[in-house]
């Protein structure tokens, strides 16, 4: 793939007006084809431009492959199947906002509204509100609130106010204030005379009767119990995921978060990134966020994808496995277990194909292959299994009683920058430590622990990232449940599993490090005061 | 006096005529509070007498409860120590808030028997602690000057000043 001509074109998947401004965007650099996956408005179409090729509605049946040939199946409307090839793809799919009148068992009529039917038809709400009329806004309580709409809410609180002179309260479960100018909002609201009350402990109650309708809670800060009458009560909405998020998800192989919106919870790939390369997710569907922002992330997406392209005719630089086709037994082991879905199968290849450009380097293939036909092209591959003694051997014939020697398996990304930060500072480890720079926890080999631990040495720690904050997606989880097996193993067989040792280190976190290595080597003379003889305990009480 | 039953009162008072009030005593800035409860947890009166408490009084402002307050008993154990309007991070008077709580109070009849009769002594003597002729005896033993047994500039002042706040 790398000889060839890279195939610049990219596939917007969405299903509202914003993957329209999207390809609108994309256009400028790239040919673009637009996927809507929903019937959209014709006033929308219309806004299309002229280099964008539209299917729609359509219907995605499959994908596969890699950054510069991605192939994906539609059906269109007609029913016929097409394939097409695209370089990238932009997921631009769009959460969507739904009332929660029906949570607090409110039935909408005059008086009671949601925020976006108050968005609609602002000045018909407002007709009959006048100086001395009360306006209640609700915020959370049933749901869980963004910045997106209280920043409506407080803008539209502040509006009432001023334009109509009504008392405004609003009642919120909690305040945010993680986006551009939403404090300067609050401020401006309360400066406005819009009364904020926070809650921490109760809930407020509604109450719509046929005469009147009535909020009562508890001012936790006046201590006191309030209750209004509003001739007009707006609940905030909820925010729902796209509803062909997951499915999306599935097919195109990338995270899904816990509430189900796309891209996952993982801090790294945020803002346009997916686990992915080349492929990105833009807007609301990863979580409601601003117009301003889903406008930002469409200019910024445009440019990483023309970024990407260029990266295509680079060198590979760093650790990259290369696959050894005799010894490939076909298992697919290594396309499941790939975090990045580098891996992928051609029909008329022999053997699975590794992308150098969807690759990066953790080396999790080369762990989970079962015939060790997998390995690392540059000198990484020391601290496999064929090369761990040779990398360990300084410590193994040196003769030091007095401290432990321990082979560290550090992950480059968090426990190997916490260990040069040590060692720069000057920090003393108890112990005669080897420290082997892996790509990912979910490179290290069992058999290479167990090999390293047969040689001579006293322990083996293995230090990886925090298992919600591996770029490796699930390389620390694998990780701890590898170190697991081993350890349930080495028991069966009667050797000590105190010899191992898994811990999770912030990046660069030196003392962290130190500590853990620190109170390993108190464990392995037998001084951590865990001891099974009750008079050791507290012996070797320095290091905590 | 109606703190004791204030708890469990529930506040149903239209805000429109409290703004007035409000406005007229020039109160708007609480509307800058955005509860952080630094005053309440400053106040030295609080931490003794759960009853007077800043941020609530603030926030009754802020509700329209101006009324209340006026009418309250709590208002008057502020010991006007600026702690509250030291530490408050919105910059708001809270202090001075509550001397002009006060003084409308005092002008609807509103102080209590104590404060009434403190300004008697005052007006009177000078002092909220009048001298005689046995501290001066005293004074002398110790070797300090003597001091006037009456004040009538203070009374003088007293009587303008109460003037002007009628």
């Amino acid at each position: 793939m790398t000889e060839g001509r890279v195939n610049r074109s990219v596939l917007v998947v969405g299903n509202g007006p914003y993957c329209f401004k999207v390809a609108g965007e994309l256009a400028s650099v790239d040919s673009v084809s637009l996927a809507v996956l929903r019937e959209a408005r014709l006033d929308e179409m219309e806004r299309k431009p002229n280099l964008v090729e539209l299917l729609m509605p359509v219907e995605l049946l499959g994908f596969s492959g890699q950054p510069g040939e991605f192939r994906a199946v539609f059906r269109q409307t007609d029913g016929s199947h097409a394939e097409r090839t695209y370089g990238f793809v932009v997921v631009a799919l769009e959460s969507e906002w739904i009332s929660t009148l029906n949570k607090w068992s409110v039935v909408e009529d005059s008086r009671t509204t949601s925020l976006s039917k108050l968005e609609k038809y602002f000045n018909e709400y407002l007709g009959n509100i006048g100086p001395g009329d009360k306006v209640v806004f609700i915020s959370g309580f049933k749901q869980n609130s963004y910045p997106v709409s209280q920043e409506k809410i407080v803008n539209f609180a502040a509006a009432v106010r001023e334009k109509t002179g009504a008392a405004t309260y609003v009642l919120m479960e909690q305040f945010k204030v993680a986006q551009e100018g939403l404090e300067r909002a609050f401020r401006l609201a309360r400066e406005l005379g819009v009364v904020f009350v926070k809650f921490s402990q109760t809930i407020p109650e509604v109450r719509v009767g046929p005469e009147e309708c009535t909020v009562q809670y508890m001012d936790e800060a006046m201590g006191q119990a309030v209750k209004i009458s509003p001739q007009l009560l707006i609940f905030e909405d909820e925010a729902c995921p796209p509803p062909e998020g997951r499915y999306i998800s599935d097919l195109l192989g990338i995270n899904l978060g816990n509430q189900g919106f796309l891209q996952g919870d993982f801090l790294f790939n945020l803002p346009i990134y997916t686990n992915r390369t080349g492929i990105f997710v833009v807007g609301s569907g990863k979580g409601p966020i601003s117009e301003k922002e889903a406008e930002r992330e469409a200019e910024a997406v445009a440019e990483e994808v023309a970024k990407l392209v260029c990266s295509f005719d680079k060198e590979v630089v760093g650790p990259f496995p290369r696959l050894n086709e005799n010894e490939c037994i076909h298992c697919l082991t290594c396309y499941r277990s790939c975090p990045h879905k580098a891996i992928s199968l051609y029909p008329g290849q022999r053997s699975p194909q590794i992308s150098p450009v969807a690759c990066r380097g953790c080396g999790i293939c080369v762990e989970s292959c079962p015939r060790r036909a997998i390995d690392f092209e540059d000198g990484e591959s020391g601290i496999s299994y064929y090369g761990i003694d040779k990398e360990i051997a300084h410590i193994v014939y040196e003769d030091s009683r007095d401290v432990p020697r321990i082979a560290v398996f550090a992950c480059v990304n968090s426990a190997y920058d916490a260990y040069l930060l040590a060692k720069s500072r000057g920090d003393r480890l108890q112990a005669r430590c080897s420290v082997l720079k892996v790509p990912c926890g979910g490179r290290v080999e069992a058999a290479a622990v167990i090999k390293a631990l047969g040689s001579g040495i006293d322990g083996v720690a293995i230090l990886t990232c925090h298992e919600d904050s591996c770029k490796s997606v699930h390389g620390a989880s694998r990780c701890r449940k590898r170190i697991a097996a081993v350890k349930e193993m080495m028991t069966k067989c009667g050797v000590k599993e105190e010899a191992i040792l898994f811990g999770t280190v912030a990046p660069g976190s030196a003392p962290q490090f130190v500590e853990l290595i620190n109170r390993f080597s108190l464990r392995l003379q037998g001084r951590d005061g865990s001891s099974i003889i009750p008079g050791n305990a507290g012996s070797g009480g320095e290091a905590r | 006096m109606n703190s004791e039953s204030g708890k469990h009162r529930v506040h149903t008072k239209p805000e429109t005529q409290a703004s007035e009030l409000t406005e007229r005593l020039d109160l708007q800035s609480v509307r800058s509070c955005y509860i952080c409860r630094t005053c309440t947890s400053s106040c030295p009166v609080t931490f003794i007498d759960p009853r007077f408490n800043p941020l609530a009084i603030l926030r009754m402002v802020l509700y329209g409860m101006v009324e209340e307050v006026l009418s309250s008993d709590f208002l008057w154990l502020c010991t006007s120590c600026y702690s509250c309007q030291e530490r408050c991070p919105q910059e708001i008077p809270v202090a001075d808030i509550m001397t002009k709580l006060k003084n409308k109070a005092f002008k609807l009849g509103n102080a209590p028997v104590g404060v009434k009769a403190q300004m008697d002594i005052i007006k009177k003597a000078g002092r909220i602690y009048p001298l005689d002729d046995f501290d001066n005896k005293k004074r002398a033993k110790a070797g300090l000057p003597e001091l006037p047994t009456s004040c009538d500039v203070v009374k003088t002042l007293f009587e303008s000043e109460t003037e002007s706040l009628k």
